[in-house]
């Protein structure tokens, strides 16, 4: 089920949440469980059985592992067993497919693999469970004793599909002592309807232009290359950005506070910043797993590289199964190293937009790398974006997008930066039902795509 | 400002918009599950779903799950509203075109020409050759008319990327001309009109005004005399609203003119023979379609595979042609001027054409297509090889 869809917010939504806030709190928990149980079944009920799988084992290792804690060495070893179990399962669905294509394309050989679907969310309950697991290890939190309750942090529909990567230590608490009231129900709210319209009205909109742009011939022009990636851009940061506010905010509906997961990140002035900003808590999950286990940045200048670049060869790779984002992981690892050792005091004197400027070109052509799996047609996408073997300088068709998508960038240019949600704070603050018909027009709106996304005339009689 | 007074506005702001949140998707369930399910949707030109069957394996496969959602989707309250709002909002946001269907100057709704890849074209033009081949006795003609995207560019939203028909267009005439068929080229003729209503502005049929030029040419090309008789015409209904409006959703409140060409002497009635269904009327028009959404139906009651028309003149001329929908408002100009004519519709036609020819005596072949089908079209090779 997919949180921009009527069935989940005119359906599933009102069902559960009454539910869920007329059951006593002691019920909460369970009702919670099965709601997200069905929310996951839904469409696809295969995958539940894994999903299940994933649950007990770690709660099952969870246990294991803080009983030995005055054994660290068997203790070690039931660690090292848990973490390959759940990177199996990953590499399984997820690489396993990708792994004998590259294999076959070496050898060139042609093993056979079956074409099997991803589980959803698979790649975030993962690493959630991972999290719980290495938390315990390095004695950050203690296992979850109650079955019930760790099921429910594993499970919780609101960041099951796409994040954010919750973890078990930051809502210990609010697994068993959480409180729902009108008013967080309106924070709530507020932060759904707000990522709903990032993700309908935004990114979906965008993603019709990037589309039209680019399913051409193949042949673009220099404008609209440079106007494809911008629209690219643009889209894939309403839409990731969209669904963790709709998460956290049904998170907040059901009495949870999970932290933010992007901090306008297209205003940073370096692509450090940057990384600290987009999809936090992924970043910080490589960081305090990955990258400070390995030694971090206390240890040799070369050491210390190699870090950073298997940080990010492995953020690349966990975004898709692809040569692709391992160049785009291994693109932004070389840039993170050329901030550290040479561009960091340059960044910090020049002006902030020119900072931010820096910043966003080179985003903007990381996901051109993210964006063609293909290399040839990466290379190609490239060169055009510089003029070689372009459509010419314009086209008619970056003019008629520039045209009829204008009044959209100018929208996205403005929500991506803080100022239009500091305007909308400040009518809030003035004109509290002002900016509660705001957020309302918005769910109307928003409920008009979602309608409009099932329509299929159907027209053949037409001729 | 003071503090507590922005408190307790951000209280107030959480309290309302929580409450309303809340109140309004209960409402709109309960709603939903009160109101009748709706069976066929006019706008839509389809069948709703309705609810599915509840059965274990269905569900444990994830199909009845699937078909709810379509369920929930199809009938949800005020769906057409919702279609248009949608419409209006991408409006307001800049955008012109919608499903593949472009808003124009003068609320013109043009839909995209998109062919269909270049060996299913050739297909088409080989067995429309080969047939011309093979009945080198019969005078074949085309006509393949340019739809609205091409004589009304400068209607267009600019730079609209849209494909360019003439090349599809004049390639074919070579082709067809080497084969020894007659193209009736209408592109000039209906451009020096195109400040008339050639085409719908909600529809994308030609008007029977943009079929009347065409007929002049025509006429032109096949010899025959159209001094002979004059047309006027007749309104018959002004609130026509075409499949492009539904399509897109723009414009869904304009309502436009139909028009019926009548002889200005009249002339006795010809019988109009539905082959299949094994009806006959004496007129080409059924205007119980007026009623309905689809008014276009008015010609000849829409598509049929077969339609036999025996007129009363003094000719011993036949005519088959073979057509999609734009010839249904273009045939009866034709009448004064065959004895008989046969009109074929490939989608549905699944008879035999070369018996068809000998045994009503067919001299005359035309081709009636407008370019968006014909560049698309999958059936009419079949009809003409089989």
């Amino acid at each position: 089920m997919i949180f921009s869809s009527i069935f989940f917010l005119f359906v599933f939504l009102p069902v559960f949440l009454v539910l869920y806030y007329l059951v006593p709190q002691k019920l909460k928990n369970p009702v919670l469980l099965a709601g997200s149980l069905v929310f996951y079944a839904w469409g696809e009920p295969v995958y539940i059985v894994l999903m299940l799988f994933s649950v007990i084992f770690n709660y099952y290792m969870g246990l294991e592992l803080e009983r030995l804690a005055k054994n660290r060495r068997q203790q070690k070893r039931n660690l090292v067993f848990t973490i390959v179990v759940n990177l199996f399962i990953l590499c399984f669905f997820k690489y396993f497919g990708f792994l004998l294509d590259t294999v076959n394309g070496i050898f060139s050989i042609s093993l056979p693999h079956p074409q099997l679907a991803l589980p959803v969310g698979i790649s975030f309950y993962t690493f959630k469970n991972l999290s719980y697991i290495l938390d315990i290890y390095f004695g950050k939190t203690s296992a979850q004793h109650h079955f019930l309750t760790f099921s429910v942090y594993s499970t919780m529909f609101p960041h099951m599909t796409s994040g954010p990567i919750v973890r078990y230590a930051d809502i210990r608490e609010q697994l068993n002592k959480r409180s729902v009231n009108i008013l967080r129900l309106g924070q709530g709210a507020d932060l759904f309807i707000r990522g709903l319209a990032k993700k309908i009205l935004l990114a979906d909109n965008l993603s019709v232009i990037y589309t039209g742009i680019t399913a051409g011939s193949g042949e673009l022009s220099v404008l609209s290359a440079w106007l494809g990636i911008f629209t690219y851009t643009m889209q894939i940061y309403f839409d990731f950005s969209g669904y963790s506010d709709m998460a956290i905010g049904l998170g907040k509906m059901l009495g949870f506070d999970f932290a933010k997961n992007f901090d306008y990140p297209y205003m940073s002035r370096s692509v450090s910043e940057f990384w600290r900003r987009w999809h936090i808590s992924l970043g910080s999950w490589f960081r305090d797993y990955i990258y400070i286990p390995l030694g971090g940045n206390r240890v040799s200048a070369g050491k210390h590289i190699r870090n950073i670049l298997v940080v990010w060869i492995l953020t690349g790779l966990w975004h898709g199964a692809s040569w692709n984002f391992v160049i785009w992981g291994l693109y932004y690892g070389l840039i993170l190293l050329l901030e550290k050792f040479l561009l960091k005091d340059i960044l910090a004197r020049i002006p902030g937009w020119l900072a931010n400027l820096y910043t966003m070109l080179l985003i903007s052509l990381g996901w051109v790398f993210f964006s063609q799996t293909d290399f040839g047609a990466m290379g190609q996408y490239l060169l055009q974006m510089i003029g070689i073997g372009a459509n010419g300088l314009v086209d008619s068709t970056a003019l008629y997008y520039l045209r009829a998508g204008a009044i959209l960038f100018i929208i996205c240019i403005l929500a991506c930066r803080d100022g239009l949600y500091r305007s909308f704070r400040r009518m809030l603050q003035r004109h509290p039902s002002m900016a509660v018909a705001a957020n309302f027009i918005l769910l109307f709106v928003c409920t008009a795509y979602m309608v409009y996304n099932s329509y299929t005339p159907f027209l053949y009689l037409k001729f | 400002m003071k503090k507590s007074r922005r408190n307790y506005n951000y209280r107030s702001f959480c309290k309302s918009t929580g409450l309303l949140f809340a109140l309004l998707l209960i409402l709109v369930l309960i709603l939903n599950l009160l109101l009748p399910d709706r069976g066929f949707s006019p706008r839509e030109n389809r069948v709703l779903a309705s609810s599915p069957e509840l059965s274990l394996s269905q569900v444990l496969s994830g199909k009845y799950e699937t078909k709810y959602e379509t369920y929930v989707n199809d009938q949800f309250l005020l769906r057409d509203f919702w279609v248009t709002t949608k419409a209006t909002a991408d409006y307001l946001l800049g955008r012109r075109e919608e499903n593949g269907v472009y808003l124009g100057k003068d609320r013109y709704l043009m839909e995209a020409f998109q062919p269909a890849g270049q060996d299913r074209i050739d297909a088409t033009t080989d067995a429309v050759t080969a047939f011309a081949k093979k009945h080198s006795d019969l005078n074949h003609y085309s006509l393949i008319v340019p739809t609205a995207v091409n004589i009304l560019q400068s209607k267009l939203p600019a730079h609209a990327p849209v494909q360019n028909q003439n090349s599809y267009l004049d390639s074919l005439k070579t082709s067809l001309s080497e084969a020894g068929i007659t193209s009736i080229d209408v592109r000039k003729t209906l451009s020096e009109h195109d400040n008339e209503t050639l085409y719908y502005h909600t529809d994308h049929h030609w008007t029977t005004l943009g079929a009347y030029y065409a007929y002049h040419e025509a006429a032109e090309v096949m010899n025959l005399d159209h001094t002979r008789v004059s047309f006027h015409s007749e309104p018959v209904s002004y609130s026509f609203q075409g499949t492009l409006s539904a399509k897109s959703g723009f414009c869904s409140a304009d309502k436009e003119e139909l028009d019926v060409y009548f002889p200005d002497e009249s002339v006795p009635s010809s019988v109009v023979n539905y082959v299949d269904e094994q009806k006959k009327t004496a007129s080409f028009y059924d205007t119980s379609h007026l009623k309905e959404r689809d008014k276009y139906a008015l010609f000849f009651d829409g598509n049929h595979a077969q339609i036999k028309i025996s007129t009363p003149v003094d000719s011993d001329r036949s005519l088959l042609v073979l057509k999609d929908s734009y010839a249904n408002c273009f045939v009866p100009f034709l009448t004064p001027y065959y004895r008989t004519i046969i009109m074929i519709d490939p989608r549905y036609y699944y008879g035999d054409l070369e018996q068809l020819i000998q045994v009503e005596n067919i001299q005359d072949v035309l081709y009636l297509y407008n370019a968006n089908t014909f560049f698309t079209d999958t059936s009419l090779h079949i009809v003409l090889t089989s």
